[in-house]
């Protein structure tokens, strides 16, 4: 055995000699200028982008391997292959070059991928990124086995290689295998839980063996957009390498965008600062600075950087107005409510289609507790067509606490004909009937009921909604129980979460209430939040 | 294997070494061909080979086909430039030949001499309607000649057109058109007589309007009543106000993509029966999902002979909306497409789907999905386990490799040479910039040719695209292809329109000697029987199932008419027509190589 990988490394390294002698014996005595010009766009490219591009077109010895990086990270992949295949001739022993120069390769579904690939690998038979990229070229074009081979090979030498065990994963995938596939990929998920690949390939499995439960679970871990997803974490540093050199705002605004979602806040400033660096005259990325700024608790800087973003954008375009909105949100963050309703209000003034601009408006009335004020909102959102599910849910939890009982039932009567699947609806409706002093016992025993089987884990806004129906049929004893249990779940979280101190208090009053026999009056408090945190089901729920 | 004999390793070297040596020695050395090398031109002995076994040829021009897409673009790069248009194929006239709808662009701004349009507007504005004038000659060949009917029609469609619907939506026997715009869009119906193709604006009186960026639509009986409804898939809310300079990851400006604005629902209309339309986007469920919607179609995918409908959406979660039938009287909709697996790619991602299409690719008798994405991503292939759930089989079939260079956009399943198996065309264009092109100065840096994938009849497809004639080396930015037999010689034709490009009549000239069925079916009153499931069983026992249908691709609308290749069986065959209701039709007996016209009974 020792000997075949002694044969086989030997001939991994004639491979890549043969490489290197072969690519300088082709080269003519004098070789041709090679045909690569700066890209003819380049004063309109980022001024972080197109000084890096100087420094390396201007060196005095040119460096085509990392030339040929910077033409492929911008999107320049002719001039990027001419590049690489001059680094793979001044650095033949260099595997990065045909490594990368593959990559692209790929990409233009180009056979001679798979070459360049094996020549990287005759010159660094270690790098297991190569043989994954081998493999993973052999799963796309349908070559199972081959795929199956370079994974294992991968794993041999490092049995925890989480690409290699996603590619088994997948392989077992691919032959309808969820059972071989399911045990590639739990334990890979224990690691990286957040990983949106990874979980679709769990739900892809537990659908195929017909646990629709699990694989519900699996999916809901996938985030809607792909900005904000989480990738598998694969280890290639030569690609990451590469993926550091682009200093784009773009990608620097991807990458904080990504920092956000992992809620590394600081980290996100920092790249969107980048960003703004990169791009000074990018309204957006001082935009998301800002934001990044004010979730930091900057407030002053962020609003500096909104006012930059306000005096760099066309005046009324589409991103200024989206600008002079998020300037609104965050004076309300800052702490000025009051001049953020202004703003708004100047802004509606002269531009009543804003929607974005009247959703904010409404919540900052809603939060302000100007239940009537958001109402209007509401009712003009609702008037210019717009009725996503959270307008939805705030109109009728704003009726319920102004309260206008007959508005709000009418009002869920409606809503909840055009979409009986809206559970967070139906719970409202409930606390209705819960807080309705002339509702009878079956109607309350059957809501206590349908809420009960809801869920197995249950939030704090099913289970204060299950609180009330046991209160209003008379049960303020299970009442106080269920109760108690929201309190304690938020007493715990509270702390660390200080917006969960407002939703503690009116969970408190409610819990009196119950002890003193009593049955809710208000369905929905002004100041309350739907909660989605989890509450343990109390002994003898 | 190598374990103790001793000449094993030197084996091994020369045997991994001298391969590559040779392929490289191949490659890299390798001097240009000289002019006048033998091998560059064919021996006199050996003609060049004729009718190859794929071959398509553009007739277009040659036929009167003369339309030129025209997209405004001015330098400022809007978002609507490099989208549309569409086109589609149906029998206007009735007189069982194919006429042409072609959708234009228009002017987005005022005329403006500092900044005119890079490419000259065309002479004749607005949609075109183009009536065939097929002539079978004496000597059996046939002729194809279209004449612009379109001042006759009384057609006026000067919105910036993007895809259209066809179907009978007044169950007269005629076929209506539906043209969706990035704004109002429009319903034409077909008040034809007397081989005169006419029609009569109904936007208003049916109620069917949709003011926004709406893409493709279908029409389809949701429930059941006889009456086709009306679905539309809207894109997003740019409008030239809301225009925004989005940029390339280096900075340099681009055109934007669609999460640089918000997502539109789509619109659901339910026939009343009456000419009249009433919009259920709301109550039926799909007002809920607001997305990016490029293309649409409909079908029964779960296999509860309800059809459902699948929407692929531009780099947001593709949707399947199932059919839950009527609830209050009024038809309701879920999306099930991400239980489904139908949602996103394998990894996980919403992909940027633009066409798409529903067939049975793998012949086990139910319909699976095939969309098409992004250069860099891989065009998708979601086979279907009859019941509903998908699997996403793009790598195990050919389907993934062969699509990551390209930019895909309309599709359709083609059995290019009638062997029975459904085979694929897609229509290729970039979205983002092309470097060679810029380098060239090329005004629309954003070409590619188009490709055709044959299915080997075991759900295995292999990317003939070099091997079929010129029309798929073209380099262009081609959007739509509409299927259809347009000189009913029993070969499926191929409307391909380009954006800023010529409209292309590409006629399949494929040698096969295969024998084929067309067959037209008509429900009780007289119109297409869309959404209807046919099976078609050889003389050898085998079945095939087809779906009535003018949707699927992209911005596109295609022949009702459903033409099944046959192999080599010259036998009569057996149709078998299943009702949504599961009721059953059959005709037996039914010769090949010709059309039929079969009617449902009541």
């Amino acid at each position: 055995m020792k000997r075949r990988r002694w044969a086989l490394s030997r001939c991994r390294a004639w491979r890549g000699l043969a490489l290197g002698l072969l690519l300088c014996a082709c080269q003519p005595a004098e070789p041709p200028a090679i045909d690569v010009a700066p890209p003819p766009d380049l004063a309109q490219l980022d001024l972080a982008v197109r000084e890096q591009f100087r420094q390396l077109w201007e060196a005095d010895t040119r460096d085509w391997g990392a030339l040929a990086q910077w033409f492929h990270v911008y999107r320049y992949p002719d001039s990027a292959e001419r590049c690489y295949r001059e680094a793979i001739l001044q650095q033949p022993l260099e595997p990065r070059w045909p490594y990368l120069l593959a990559l692209l390769l790929v990409e233009k579904s180009d056979p001679s991928a798979a070459e360049y690939l094996e020549a990287a690998l005759a010159l660094a038979p270690e790098a297991p990124q190569i043989r994954l990229q081998l493999a993973d070229m052999a799963r796309r074009q349908g070559q199972a086995e081959q795929a199956a081979e370079g994974y294992r090979a991968v794993l041999a030498a490092r049995p925890k290689d989480a690409a290699a065990r996603f590619g088994m994963g997948q392989l077992a995938l691919q032959r309808g295998d969820a059972p071989a596939a399911l045990e590639w990929l739990l334990p890979l998920a224990e690691e990286q839980p957040n990983a949106a690949e990874l979980n679709y390939a769990l739900g892809t499995a537990w659908r195929l063996q017909g646990d629709a439960t699990r694989a519900a679970a699996a999916l809901e871990r996938v985030p809607d957009s792909n900005l904000h997803q989480l990738p598998l974490q694969r280890d290639d540093p030569w690609q990451a390498a590469m993926q550091q050199m682009d200093r784009g705002s773009r990608m620097l605004t991807r990458r904080g965008i990504r920092a956000s979602r992992e809620g590394d806040h600081a980290r996100a400033a920092r790249l969107f600062g980048a960003a703004v660096q990169s791009d000074p005259d990018g309204v957006e990325e001082r935009l998301n600075w800002a934001l990044a700024l004010s979730q930091l608790g900057r407030h002053e800087a962020a609003l500096a950087q909104i006012d930059a973003a306000l005096n760099r954008s066309v005046a009324d375009s589409d991103m200024q107005l989206r600008v002079r909105t998020e300037q609104a949100r965050l004076l309300t963050l800052a702490g000025q409510p009051t001049q953020a309703e202004r703003l708004l209000q100047a802004l509606l003034d002269d531009h009543p289609e804003q929607l974005r601009a009247r959703l904010e408006l409404a919540r900052l009335l809603h939060t302000r507790g100007d239940m009537s004020g958001a109402l209007a909102q509401y009712a003009q959102l609702r008037a210019a067509g717009a009725a996503s599910p959270e307008l939805v849910f705030w109109q009728a939890a704003a009726l319920l606490a102004l309260p206008d009982r007959a508005a709000a039932a009418e009002q869920l009567r409606r809503d909840l004909h055009d979409d009986p699947e809206r559970q967070r609806l139906q719970l409202l409706q409930w606390r209705l009937l819960a807080t309705d002093p002339r509702a009878d016992r079956q109607s309350l025993n059957s809501a206590r009921d349908q809420t009960l089987a809801l869920t197995p884990s249950p939030n704090v806004l099913q289970v204060e909604t299950l609180a009330m129906l046991l209160a209003g049929s008379g049960d303020h004893e299970r009442a106080a129980r269920w109760q108690q249990a929201v309190v304690s779940a938020l007493e715990q979280a509270a702390p660390a979460q200080a917006a969960l101190v407002e939703s503690l208090h009116i969970a408190r009053r409610r819990l009196t209430l119950y002890r003193e026999a009593r049955r809710p009056l208000k369905a929905w408090e002004p100041t309350e939040r739907p909660l989605a945190l989890r509450i343990q089901v109390p002994g003898g729920g | 294997m190598l374990r103790g004999h001793p000449g094993s390793v030197d084996r091994m070297r020369t045997r991994c070494l001298f391969p590559l040596l040779l392929a490289l020695l191949a490659t890299a050395c390798s001097e240009p061909t000289a002019s006048g090398d033998a091998a560059a031109t064919l021996p006199e002995s050996e003609p060049p080979a004729t009718n190859p076994r794929w071959l398509f040829e553009d007739v277009a021009a040659a036929s009167g086909l003369s339309f030129e897409h025209w997209n405004d673009m001015r330098g400022e790069l809007l978002f609507v430039e490099p989208v549309g248009a569409g086109g589609g194929l149906a029998d206007l006239d009735g007189d069982g030949d194919l006429d042409v709808i072609l959708l234009q662009g228009s002017a987005l701004k005022p005329p403006d001499p500092t900044h005119p349009p890079v490419f000259p507007p065309p002479a004749q504005p607005g949609a075109r309607v183009f009536r065939n004038d097929l002539q079978m000659l004496p000597d059996g060949q046939r002729q194809l000649r279209f004449v612009d009917v379109t001042e006759a029609s009384g057609l006026r469609a000067d919105g910036y057109g993007m895809g259209m619907a066809t179907g009978d939506y007044d169950n007269d026997g005629r076929i209506d058109l539906y043209l969706a715009n990035f704004g109002a869009n429009q319903l034409w119906r077909n008040v034809s007589t007397d081989g005169q193709i006419r029609f009569e604006q109904q936007t208003e009186v049916a109620a069917v309007d949709d003011p926004r960026w709406s893409t493709s639509a279908s029409f389809v009986d949701i429930d059941d009543d006889g009456w086709l409804d009306l679905y539309v898939a809207n894109y997003v809310n740019f409008s030239l106000d809301r225009h925004r300079a989005c940029r390339s990851g280096s900075g340099r400006p681009d055109f934007c993509g669609p999460n640089a604005y918000d997502g539109e629902p789509d619109s659901l209309f339910r026939n009343l029966g009456n000419g009249r339309f009433e919009d259920i986007s709301r109550a039926s469920g799909i007002q809920a999902e607001p997305s990016s919607g490029l293309g649409v179609v409909t079908a029964d995918l779960d296999g509860d002979r309800r059809i459902d409908i699948y929407v692929a959406n531009d780099l947001r979660r593709n949707l399947l909306w199932r059919n839950l039938g009527l609830r209050d009287g009024l038809p309701r909709f879920e999306d099930i497409a991400l239980l489904s697996g139908t949602a996103v790619s394998m990894d996980g991602r919403a992909q940027a789907s633009m066409g798409i299409v529903a067939g049975d690719l793998d012949g086990d008798g139910d319909d699976d999905l095939f969309m098409t994405h992004l250069s860099g991503d891989h065009n998708t292939l979601y086979l279907n386990d009859g019941r509903g759930g998908f699997i996403d089989a793009s790598m195990n079939t050919g389907m993934a490799a062969s699509s990551l260079p390209h930019t895909g956009f309309g599709t359709v399943l083609i059995d290019v040479d009638n062997d029975g198996a459904l085979d694929v065309v897609v229509a290729n264009g970039e979205v983002r910039v092309i470097e060679a092109q810029v380098q060239a100065g090329d005004p629309l840096p954003l070409k590619q040719s188009n490709q055709l994938l044959v299915n080997d009849g075991q759900g295995h497809f292999e990317d003939v695209s070099h091997q079929a004639g010129i029309e798929f080396q073209r380099l262009e930015v081609s959007r739509a292809f509409a299927l259809g037999d347009v000189d009913n010689d029993g070969r499926s034709d191929l409307l391909l329109t380009n954006n800023s490009g010529p409209a292309r009549l590409l006629l399949n000239r494929s040698n096969s000697a295969h024998h084929w069925i067309g067959l037209r079916v008509l429900t009780p009153s007289g119109r297409d029987a869309l959404g209807l499931r046919l099976g078609i069983r050889s003389a050898n026992g085998s079945w095939q199932w087809r779906r009535v249908a003018t949707d699927g691709s992209y911005l596109a609308a295609n022949d009702a008419r459903v033409l099944v290749g046959l192999g080599d069986s010259a036998d009569a065959v057996e149709v078998l027509a299943v009702r949504s209701d599961g009721s059953e039709q059959r005709w037996l007996d039914l010769a090949p190589d010709r059309y039929h016209e079969l009617r449902l009974e009541r």
